[in-house]
């Protein structure tokens, strides 16, 4: 990758903190390719020892050359052999070490990708709601695009710089003392550069993070808000608000920038001003016939011959300096983008060390057929369903009780409290209030996305902490205020109720939902293509379709979170129509906005600060001239 | 380079960024061309020193210029040449610590303007403009498309310079070394370049597939957290898990499939280059000639100069040179100050090896116009061993091979890149392309008063005559009168009223406030003078203060206060403890729904309007609340106030309320009128006040 390919990553800005945990993590998740793993280590090795070799050929090479290749031309001709063997082994090698470490990648990503997902459907619905889409899907996308480059190139770069780098330390070392001396300074030099440069960029870069979120944050509200902009002329002073944010970006981008470019060229001539220091050093020290060196007659040197060195060994070592400081420049390249990439890493695993939603339930929803009297389960769709405790089969009916329900969200801020209601199977139950007020807590309750902090809540008679997360739910229909429909066709989002509903169940739901009539008239019907999120479906729409979701899976229980309040009078009646029709011999919770729609609930639940103000049906409240009948006279607030 | 070629707009939106940073855009590339330079001739310098130096070759590469140094002995030609090298080294560095400079300040530069050029043409987008785009779409283009364009730009004059004159400078000095072998480059390079490019063209099919695949996984990641109350309420988890492991286990087959072509590319580069290298040290190495061991069997061609350095025209000069051969040596004559070269060639015998050296004995006579002899008094001879490859020559011919070899795939992997940010550029072009269907005329007008008419308007989100959004709206308001809308959701109501400070221009017919068709004014003179509050309405990050003064830069906080009295705004302010100084949060998320929604009103009366248009703005505002508002609103009497509601007590004491239908008026009138001949509004208001009666 060319110098300037990193930037993107560099804009990341934040670095690992404990980048050894990390990358020992990450490693372990290769052992499901522990074989190609290891044949790529040793390629890599190898890679580095071939190549390492290569330039020490120059030694031999060069001495065939003093002596003259046309004295020994076979011998010459065996060396170049010998020297294109290695580049053999070195071009072979080097395509398997980037082949292996594909594979390799690609599957640890996968395994990442997979352990991830799956964490994350095991994750409590506080997770979700405590998030932004975009923070996660950043998972996804940022976070594994920088393992994906970590495993795929950066750490296998690092791997050939480090080996190859050993070797010619080794190398040189063997092959001149006093040259390799001359390397050793520029070592020092270098690591001093490195520290002070890389210091100043990654603080620069930092600097740059903030301001970048700053002019993001910005543009953000004012794209969000654009239409408001517009209607108040405020054009001129949004502009001038950006510049204010954009002038500061670049000077702190100008001054990160130019750290970070100027590693590479100070990396680059460094080495070239080493390499005329060995080069004039190397070429006094040099013999090009064996006792003739320069710096020996009368010198020090006569008496320590050894320290001298040949012509080829000063071309090898040539070879050797350059490639030096190749490798480490590489490596402090590297090694910022490592440390960038192990933080997507440890967000990932921090993620899939969260707890899991705990679920110590241990009743489970059966099928059941009654013959004679009593239950027997079965596998057959009977339409009939059971709890199953300790082997006894307790008949579902839909009876839901809260007792002195306590509950807050984070601990601090208390949203129920003391909450109690009973609701008989088969009947219609409404939460009244304003926003804040907890009547959607409630239903969070109920299908235990939240649990409580103190009181009871029972089904049929059985605490709900007992029963089986999944077995709770699958007894909850849900129809929320927020309708999501998931890519695919008319048929299978309504399917999604009941994976295994034919076609004719399907479109049975959709006829109760009062939805058929319009999806008959889609262009293809129930094979409609629903683009992401339903976006080609209204609004209403897209609710009939949720209430034929809920309706396909056929629970006793049903929850409507009622979404009407932006739809219009036709609109609502058809939905309204189709709801009804859904809570037929069912126990519903319904939370409305409208008062009209939940007059003919058996009981109807005032909530004011998380506590039930008033209870009774709606003869009942208006009668007691309480809240509710400040509501439906329009003499109070609902927000 | 690719983008130039294209079709479209190209990077003709682009060019006008570099504006102001003109200078350091182009010093870059000067400053890395003379970096590269100096660069280029370290390998040189090298070769003369390991053969000048070392070797003690008579001909070495740069002799011109470094015969010309004030060295006396070969140790100070060593560190001379050394010197040189370090000097040079040095320059380099300067020149690229400088470039470093340049091009960061030039490319940030760039970016900077671009950025602002950007956002202000989205600013100057009309809402029709506005609509085609999604938010988070235009946000993108703002950062991550200007940053991607700001690292493209900064690779552009560093590396797209760098690579190619460091390709050029290599090749140039490999054949001035050394013209036979230099042909090596012709054989290398397609070598390179026509693999790479099949790999590319194979590969970008490939690539295409697997991002599809990748995009498909993450579209179904985001549905799954955006359902995740479907998902857990319907327990889908096990099989949102099985969706997502095939999914991922496709992604893994395909990203195989594709990159696993490019790792071909490594060894490719690798097997040419060294390549290259075997072939330069075979054909090198048999031209190698050293001072120090000659070789029976190698051919050495010799150079003798001779020189008359008298006065006097010579004649019938001969050269006496035991290794001339014999057909070379014909007389010949020179005039003062002219000089021969007889070049030979000289095949080494065994007994010159034997010796360990050749003769190099050379001497000449000629004859003086008076016919005396003159030898080397007069003429000067110098016989040097010519031609041959040294040592250090044949190393730095291996460094430039390498050289250009590198910087050719340096360059293939740029244009690699530089395709990838073609995305980038398309979309930043989209926002420049698209043009403005609102224009503001050149005007003094101003809103006198708040009369407004519509005439046979007929309007079209997608300007298709065929499918009309409003049809043939006739209605006229007069200043100061209180209008109600209503009608279900997508009947028109919101586009009705937004023809009035046209955010929409209408298809045909026109609209008149003040007795002038809303086209004549300026944009923000009919602004300023119609008020809207938008049915999605926003506040800002920054106090309420701030927020208000949105509505009119100048305001005194008695005005604030007082135009948050009429939206019944004030007290609910002034009960928090920073009172008009709260901060309001990114999109005024410290308010809730109802209060928001009087803020948003205060602020649209600061303007001081001469028509206020509240689209559906008290749909969180109690029933009592409301009727405050309207109470204070009616004290306004010049201001036209049109009020878009839901329920029909919010309207039901207008002048007069519109029931809008399929994107037609379907009747105006006042209440009682309406409740005596509209069917629609009659069932309307009895659903909505049943329970009333019901009390």
């Amino acid at each position: 990758m060319p110098p300037g390919g990193s930037l993107n990553s560099k804009m990341g800005g934040k670095r690992a903190e404990k980048p050894l945990k990390t990358i020992l993590r990450l490693f372990r998740y290769y052992k499901n390719c522990t074989g190609l793993l290891i044949v790529a280590v040793l390629s890599i090795l190898l890679y580095s020892a071939a190549t390492t070799a290569t330039y020490y050929m120059m030694d031999p090479l060069v001495k065939a050359l003093e002596d003259g290749v046309n004295a020994d031309m076979a011998k010459y001709i065996a060396l170049l052999i010998a020297m294109a063997a290695l580049y053999l082994i070195g071009a072979v090698t080097n395509y398997l070490l980037n082949r292996l470490m594909l594979s390799c990648s690609a599957r640890v990503l996968c395994a990442v990708r997979k352990e991830m997902f799956n964490k994350m459907q095991q994750l409590p619905i506080s997770f979700f709601d405590g998030h932004t889409h975009g923070e996660l899907m950043s998972y996804y996308t940022n976070d594994t695009d920088a393992i994906r480059e970590l495993l795929h190139h950066s750490i296998t770069q690092m791997l050939i710089s480090v080996t190859s780098l050993i070797a010619y330390i080794g190398m040189m070392f063997y092959l001149s003392i006093p040259l390799f001396l001359i390397v050793v300074v520029m070592g020092i030099c270098i690591f001093y550069v490195v520290r002070l440069v890389g210091g100043r960029s990654r603080k620069n870069f930092v600097k740059q993070q903030r301001v970048v979120a700053a002019v993001n944050g910005y543009v953000e509200e004012m794209m969000e808000g654009q239409k408001v902009v517009k209607v108040f002329n405020h054009e001129s002073a949004a502009q001038r608000g950006f510049k204010t944010h954009n002038d500061e970006l670049c000077r702190v981008a100008t001054n990160a920038n130019t750290y970070a470019n100027i590693m590479g060229p100070l990396m680059n001539n460094i080495s070239h001003i080493f390499y005329a220091i060995t080069c004039t050093v190397g070429v006094l020290l040099a013999t090009p016939v064996p006792g003739e060196a320069f710096l020996m007659e009368g010198t020090w040197f006569a008496d320590h011959q050894e320290l001298l060195v040949q012509g080829g060994v000063l071309i090898a070592f040539l070879q050797y300096i350059r490639q030096f400081a190749n490798r480490i420049s590489q490596i402090s390249q590297q090694f910022n983008s490592i440390l960038l990439a192990l933080a997507g890493a440890e967000r990932i695993f921090a993620l899939i060390d969260m707890p899991a939603e705990v679920d110590e339930g241990t009743v489970t929803l059966v099928r059941v057929e009654e013959t004679g009297g009593t239950l027997k389960e079965t596998d057959r769709r009977t339409g009939h369903w059971a709890w199953k405790r300790d082997g006894a089969l307790i008949p579902l009916r839909g009876e839901v009780d809260f007792t002195d329900v306590d509950f807050s969200y984070d601990g601090k801020k208390q949203v129920l409290t003391d909450v109690s209601l009973y609701a008989h199977p088969g009947q219609k139950i409404a939460f009244v209030g304003s926003t804040g007020a907890g009547k959607t807590t409630i239903t969070n309750l109920i299908n235990r996305f939240y649990d409580i902090s103190d009181g009871t809540i029972t089904y049929d008679g059985i605490p709900i902490r007992e029963i089986k997360k999944s077995s709770l739910r699958s007894s909850l229909g849900m129809v929320l205020q927020d309708t999501h429909l998931f890519s695919g066709t008319v048929m299978d989002n309504i399917r999604y109720g009941r994976l295994d509903a034919t076609d004719e169940e399907c479109i049975e739901a959709a006829k109760i939902a009062n939805a058929d009539f319009f999806i008959s008239h889609l262009p293809e019907g129930y094979e409609t293509q629903l683009v992401a999120d339903g976006a080609n479906l209204s609004q209403g729409q897209r609710q009939l379709i949720a209430i034929a979701r809920a309706a396909v899976s056929d629970p006793p229980v049903l929850i409507l979170d009622e979404a009407t309040s932006s739809i219009d009078t036709r609109t609502e009646k058809l939905i309204e129509r189709g709801m009804d029709a859904l809570m037929k011999g069912r126990t519903v919770f319904v939370i409305a906005h409208r008062l009209s729609t939940v007059r003919n609930s058996d009981c109807i639940m005032v909530l004011e600060n998380g506590r039930i103000i008033e209870r009774g049906d709606h003869n009942a409240l208006l009668a007691q001239r309480g809240k509710y009948y400040e509501l439906c006279t329009g003499t109070s607030e609902l927000s | 380079m690719k983008k130039t070629k294209q079709k479209g707009p190209g990077i003709r939106h682009l060019k006008p960024c570099v504006k102001g940073y003109v200078l350091p855009s182009v010093m870059t590339p000067v400053l890395i061309i003379f970096e590269v330079a100096l660069e280029v001739v370290i390998p040189l310098l090298m070769a003369a020193l390991v053969d000048g130096g070392l070797y003690r070759r008579e001909n070495y590469q740069l002799k011109g210029l470094i015969s010309r140094l004030p060295y006396q002995n070969n140790l100070q030609f060593i560190l001379w040449v050394g010197g040189l090298m370090a000097l040079a080294s040095l320059l380099s560095l300067l020149c690229g610590a400088l470039a470093a400079r340049t091009s960061a300040v030039a490319s940030m530069g760039f970016a900077k303007n671009l950025r602002e050029k950007i956002f202000s043409k989205i600013l100057s987008f009309s809402f029709k403009n506005t609509d085609k785009f999604r938010t988070s779409s235009l946000v993108m283009r703002v950062t991550t498309d200007v940053n991607n364009m700001q690292n493209t730009y900064q690779q552009i004059i560093r590396i797209m310079v760098r690579a190619p004159i460091m390709m050029v400078l290599a090749a140039v000095m490999a054949f001035r070394i050394n013209v036979e072998l230099s042909f090596i480059f012709v054989v290398a390079i397609p070598l390179i370049l026509v693999p790479m490019l099949i790999l590319v063209l194979i590969g970008h099919k490939r690539f295409r597939r697997m991002l599809k695949k990748y995009d498909a996984m993450n579209g179904a990641v985001q549905e799954n957290l955006i359902g995740a109350r479907v998902v857990k309420s319907f327990v889908r988890e096990p099989y949102e898990k099985e969706k997502f492991q095939t999914s991922a286990d496709d992604l893994m087959k395909t990203q195989i499939y594709a990159q696993k072509l490019f790792s071909l590319s490594n060894p490719i580069q690798l097997a040419v280059m060294w390549g290259a290298t075997i072939v330069l040290l075979l054909l090198g190495g048999q031209r190698v000639t050293t001072p120090q061991k000659i070789v029976a069997g190698t051919q050495i061609e010799y150079r003798v100069v001779v020189t008359n350095n008298g006065e006097e025209t010579l004649s019938g000069i001969t050269i006496e040179d035991s290794l001339m051969p014999e057909d070379e040596k014909h007389a010949f004559s020179l005039e003062p100050g002219q000089s021969n070269t007889i070049s030979y060639l000289y095949t080494v015998t065994a007994q010159d090896e034997a010796a360990g050296t050749t003769d190099r004995s050379v001497r000449v006579t000629g004859t003086l116009t008076d016919g005396s002899k003159a030898g080397e008094d007069v003429l000067t001879v110098t016989k040097t061993e010519f031609g041959g490859l040294g040592i250090g020559e044949l190393t730095s011919m291996m460094s430039y091979s390498t050289q250009v070899i590198s910087s050719l795939t340096m360059v293939s992997m740029i244009i690699i890149m530089l395709s990838l940010t073609r995305a980038s550029l398309d979309r930043i072009n989209e926002v420049f392309e698209e043009t403005i269907d609102i224009d503001s005329p050149e005007s003094d007008l101003v809103v006198k008063t708040g009369e407004i008419e519509f005439d046979h308007v007929d309007f079209s989100y997608s300007n298709n005559p065929e499918v009309l959004n409003l049809k043939d709206i006739n209605l006229r308001i007069q200043a100061g009168q209180t209008v109600g809308i209503i009608g279900g959701t997508g009947e028109g109501k919101s586009t009705l009223v937004q023809m009035i400070p046209r955010l929409y221009d209408v298809l045909a017919g026109s609209v008149r406030v003040s007795g002038h068709d809303v086209r004549e004014y300026g944009l923000t003179a009919l602004r300023d003078g119609v008020s809207m509050v938008l049915q999605k309405n926003m506040l800002f990050s920054g106090s309420i203060r701030e927020n208000m003064r949105w509505g009119d830069p100048s305001a005194t906080d008695e005005q604030i206060r007082e135009a948050c009295r009429v939206a019944c705004a004030d007290d609910f302010v002034m009960a928090f403890p920073d009172g008009y100084d709260t901060d309001l949060g990114q999109g005024g998320c410290n308010v809730s729904g109802g209060q928001k929604q009087r803020l948003c009103i205060a602020r649209a009366l600061l303007k001081k309007p001469k028509i206020l248009i509240l689209d559906d703005s008290t749909s969180a505002v109690d029933t009592a609340t409301e009727a405050r508002i309207r109470e204070g609103l009616k004290n306004l009497r010049d201001m036209t106030k049109i009020i878009i509601a839901q329920r029909i007590g919010s309207i039901i004491n207008a002048d007069q309320i519109v029931v809008m239908e399929h994107g037609a008026i379907s009747d105006v009138g006042t209440h009682a009128e309406l409740m005596q001949r509209c069917g629609i509004y009659r069932e309307v208001y009895e659903s909505q006040v049943r329970e009333e009666a019901n009390a």
